[in-house]
């Protein structure tokens, strides 16, 4: 979401920063102290709450905006949406027919930063079409 | 949807943000409006139908090829 209100701006690059930080603390953290299953649990989650924030700033940005920048937000989350679960469930079956041999760590962590990158180009798509 | 709305505004020597301003809306939806691209909600309608003091038909209109 691209943020037109100054304060939900502010709000988005906090949570971004509350995100990074967070993520690189608990990666090196989990790496370094090799704590106990209940730290690393907290550690583990950690992030969670930058992606919270990010969500909060991204909703409060799309209840501010108006009806035509919804209804691109909707397309785009929507176009976003299809793609992502179509290509999880292609790459499944592939998975599932030991023709593709790909690391379920790594497909749970690539899940998110690949529906902002698709998010991202549907919106471009949509707001062109009602440029 | 076909639109009277660029030559009411202009009537009245408004600017897309102006307009957009006193409807509550982005200049790009006013914009999307006026070029054919995006049809109002009903409540913008009546809105822009208030604000230039005329029925909402007489702003806009279905295309001749529309069902």
């Amino acid at each position: 979401m691209f943020c037109s209100q100054p304060r939900n701006r502010r709000a988005f690059v906090l949570a971004s920063s509350v995100y990074v930080t967070t993520l690189l603390s608990s990666v090196a953290l989990l790496r370094w102290l090799q704590p106990a299953a209940s730290l690393r649990w907290v550690l583990a989650l950690l992030p969670l709450v930058g992606i919270a924030l990010m969500a909060r700033a991204m909703l409060d940005e799309f209840r501010a905006s108006d009806e035509l920048e919804q209804r691109i937000e909707l397309t785009a989350v929507a176009l976003a949406t299809l793609t992502l679960t179509m290509g999880a469930f292609t790459l499944g079956l592939l998975v599932s027919a030991d023709l593709l041999h790909v690391s379920a760590k790594a497909v749970l962590i690539w899940l998110l930063p690949t529906y902002v990158l698709l998010y991202s180009a549907a919106r471009m798509f949509a707001v062109r079409r009602y440029r | 949807m076909q639109s009277q709305l660029r030559a009411l505004r202009e009537q009245r020597g408004w600017s897309q943000a102006a307009l957009a301003e006193r409807v509550g809306v982005s200049r790009q939806t006013i914009n999307a409006i006026e070029t054919g691209k995006y049809d109002p909600s009903l409540p913008l309608a009546f809105r822009l139908a208030r604000l230039f003091e005329q029925p909402i038909e007489s702003i806009f209109s279905p295309q001749e090829d529309a069902p």
